[in-house]
C-alpha cells in the first residue's frame, strides 16, 4: 500500500472511463457536459468490459500482457469509437428523456450527498483490507499474478490452480491493477473493486436521474447496495460482485430498451453481458434469463425486437468463445453440471430443497434486507397501475434467475442444501438478482407512480 | 428565496454533495494522517519471553532465502527455515524455538562471533 499504488489505480481506471465515454459518445452522443459526467458510471462500466472482454481474447491468442498493452487497448477502443462516429455519423440522442433530474433537485443532491458518504467509508474501508476471501487468495489473486509476472496465462499454471475453468476477466482487471500500481500488491487491489461499486451506483443514478424522482430512486438504489452481503464482497478480489453489476445494469439498459427502443441501450446491454459472460461461468445463466425475459416481454413485437435481440446475444456470446476454445482444447472439464443433461430427473428429491433455499437466500432480510420483498412489491404495483411490459420483463427476469439458481443447487448433487457460502454459492448466485432489482425497482415504482399503460411501459 | 426556490437550487444542491463529500474525509483525517504501512511493519521485536525467534534476513528472493538458510544449515543451525514475513511479502530465515529473551540473546552473541546478525523477534507463528 503506498500512494504510487493508488496513482496507479486511479490512472488505470480513468483509462476505461475514458475509452467507456468514447464508446457513450460514438453510441449514443451527448447533450453537453453534464450528460458526460450524469453517465460516467456507464461510460466506466462500459470501457471496463469491452476493454477487458478485449484482453482476455488476447490473452487466449497469447499476446504479451503488460501495462503497454492495457494502455494500447484502451486507445484502441477509442479510437475505434471516433473512427466509426466519423464513418456512420454522429447519433441522435432520440426520444429519451431529461436531460434533467425529476423533481426537487436538492433531494437529487441529498441522495447523491448519502451515496458519497457511503463510498468515502467502503474507500477507508478497503484501504488496507488483507488477502483473506478464500477463492481470492486460492485462485483469483493467483491468476492474476501468473499473468502479471509471467506475461500471460502460462498452461502449467493455469491448470494447476484451483478453478480452470473459470474465465480469466478478473484476474486480468488485477493483472492490469499489479501492473499499472507497479507490484503485486495484495493489500491495495481491494481498492480495484471500489471503482467499479462506484460506476454502478453512478451508472444506475445516472440513468435514472432523469427518469425517476429523486425520492424514490436514491433510497432504493441505495437500500441494494447497502445490503450486508454487498458492502460485506464489494471490495473482495473475486469475481462477485463485479459480475453482478455488469448483469444487473445490462438488465435495466434492456428494461429501458423494451420501453424507449434507443440502440444504444441494447448494444451497451449486450456488451455488459459479453463481459459478465468472461467474469464466472454464472454469466451465461443470468444473461439466458435476461435474454429469454427480453424476448417474452416483446412478443407483441416481436418482428422488430426478437432480431434485434438475437443479434444482441449472439454478439454478446461470440467473444466468449476464445475463453471456451482455451480450456476445452486442453481437456479442462467441470464446466457442465455435474448431474449432466438428464441426471436432473435422478435426483428429483432436490428439487424442492433447491427451489426452498433459493427463495430462502433471496428473502433473506439478514443477507439483503428488504430488497426482494421490494422487488415483488414493485413488480405488483406497476402491474396494477396498468403497465404491462415493464413489470411483466421484471417479473420474467426475477422467476428465471430464481429457477436458475434452484437449477445450479439441484444439478450439483454434491452441494449441501445450505445457504453456508463455503459449501454452496447460493447466497453469491442471488447477488445478481438483488442488484438487478436495486436498478430495477425505482424505474417501476415510478412507473406506478405515474400509472402509465400500455404502449409506453 | 423560498423553500421552494431552495429545493430546486442547483447550487444548494451542489452544496450538499460537496458539504457530505467533505466533511467525512475531514472528519476521518481529525485523527491524524492516514497511515501507509511499511514492510518493516511485519518486524516486531520480541519483548517478553515466551515464543521467541532470531532472524537471520529478510529477502525478495525465495531463492536468496534459501542460499542463506543452506549456508546457516552448513554452520550447525540445523533448524533454519525459510517462511513468509506474515503479510508484507518479504521471506525471512528463522531460527524459532526459542523460550526466552535470554537464551535469544546469547544465541545472538554466538552468532555475531560467525559474522552473522540476527535479530530477535516475536514468533506469532508459534
Amino acid at each position: 500500500m503506498s500512494v504510487g499504488a493508488l496513482i496507479g489505480l486511479v490512472a488505470l481506471n480513468t483509462l476505461f472511463l475514458a475509452a467507456g465515454t468514447s464508446l457513450v459518445w460514438a453510441l449514443r452522443g451527448f447533450r453537453g457536459p453534464s450528460e458526460v459526467a450524469r453517465l460516467a458510471g456507464l461510460s466506466y462500466l462500459l470501457g471496463l468490459a469491452v476493454c477487458s472482454v478485449l484482453l482476455v481474447v488476447e490473452l487466449v491468442v497469447g499476446v504479451p500482457f503488460g501495462a503497454g498493452l492495457v494502455v494500447a487497448n484502451c486507445v484502441a477502443v477509442a479510437v475505434a469509437a471516433v473512427l466509426a462516429t466519423r464513418l456512420l455519423g454522429r447519433p441522435r440522442t432520440g426520444e429519451e428523456p431529461g436531460p434533467n433530474a425529476v423533481g426537487p433537485v436538492l433531494l437529487t443532491g441529498a441522495g447523491a450527498a448519502l451515496a458519497v458518504v457511503f463510498l468515502e467509508a467502503m474507500f477507508r474501508a478497503g484501504r488496507l483490507a488483507g488477502l483473506f476471501e478464500w477463492d481470492a487468495m486460492s485462485f483469483w489473486v493467483p491468476k492474476a499474478k501468473v499473468i502479471y509476472f509471467l506475461g500471460g496465462l502460462d498452461e502449467r499454471l493455469f491448470l494447476e490452480i484451483p478453478g480452470q475453468s473459470y474465465p480469466p476477466l478478473v484476474p486480468g482487471f488485477q493483472a492490469s491493477a499489479f501492473a499499472f500500481m507497479g507490484d503485486a500488491d495484495v493489500v491495495t487491489v481491494h481498492l480495484l473493486f471500489w471503482f467499479p461499486l462506484v460506476a454502478f451506483v453512478a451508472a444506475v443514478a445516472g440513468l435514472l436521474a432523469p427518469r425517476v424522482p429523486a425520492l424514490l430512486l436514491w433510497p432504493l438504489l441505495l437500500l441494494g447496495v447497502l445490503t450486508p452481503e454487498v458492502v460485506d464482497r464489494a471490495l473482495a478480489p473475486q469475481a462477485d460482485l463485479l459480475l453482478d453489476y455488469f448483469v444487473a445494469l445490462a438488465a435495466l439498459l434492456v428494461a429501458l430498451w423494451l420501453v424507449e427502443r434507443q440502440t444504444y441501450q441494447l448494444v451497451t446491454a449486450a456488451a455488459l453481458l459479453s463481459a459478465a459472460m468472461l467474469t464466472k461461468r454464472e454469466g451465461y445463466l443470468l444473461t439466458a434469463c435476461i435474454g429469454a425475459a427480453a424476448l417474452i416481454a416483446s412478443w407483441r413485437e416481436w418482428r422488430w425486437a426478437w432480431p434485434r435481440l438475437a443479434v444482441a446475444l449472439v454478439v454478446a456470446f461470440v467473444p466468449t468463445l476464445s475463453w471456451r476454445i482455451w480450456f476445452t482444447s486442453r481437456d479442462i472439464r467441470g464446466e457442465a453440471p455435474e448431474a449432466g443433461g438428464l441426471g436432473l430427473f435422478d435426483h428429483l428429491d432436490r428439487a424442492w430443497p433447491s427451489l426452498r433455499l433459493a427463495l430462502s437466500a433471496l428473502f433473506d432480510a439478514d443477507l439483503w434486507l428488504v430488497a426482494a420483498p421490494l422487488g415483488v412489491l414493485a413488480v405488483v404495483l406497476a402491474f396494477v397501475a396498468g403497465a404491462r411490459r415493464l413489470p411483466a420483463y421484471a417479473a420474467l427476469v426475477t422467476l428465471f434467475m430464481v429457477a436458475g439458481f434452484t437449477w445450479v443447487t439441484w444439478s450439483f448433487p454434491s452441494l449441501p442444501i445450505t445457504k453456508d457460502g463455503a459449501l454452496n454459492p447460493i447466497v453469491r448466485l442471488t447477488g445478481s438478482l438483488i442488484l438487478t432489482f436495486a436498478a430495477l425497482v425505482p424505474l417501476l415504482l415510478a412507473t406506478a407512480w405515474r400509472g402509465e399503460r400500455e404502449g409506453r411501459a | 428565496m423560498t423553500f421552494s426556490d431552495v429545493l430546486h437550487s442547483r447550487r444548494a444542491a451542489w452544496g450538499v454533495v460537496l458539504a457530505a463529500g467533505l466533511a467525512y474525509p475531514l472528519l476521518a483525517l481529525a485523527g491524524g494522517a492516514p497511515r501507509f504501512p511499511s514492510v518493516e511493519d511485519c518486524e516486531h521485536p520480541a519483548t517478553s519471553d515466551g515464543k521467541v525467534m532470531l532472524v537471520y534476513g529478510y529477502f525478495d528472493s525465495v531463492v536468496r532465502a534459501g542460499e542463506l538458510r543452506d549456508r546457516l544449515r552448513g554452520l550447525g543451525y540445523e533448524h533454519a527455515e525459510v517462511q513468509g514475513d506474515g503479510g508484507c511479502g518479504r521471506v525471512r530465515v528463522v531460527v524459532r524455538g526459542y523460550p526466552d529473551l535470554e537464551g535469544a540473546d546469547d544465541a545472538v552473541s554466538e552468532a555475531s562471533r560467525v559474522g552473522l546478525h540476527p535479530t530477535v523477534e516475536a514468533d506469532f507463528a508459534s
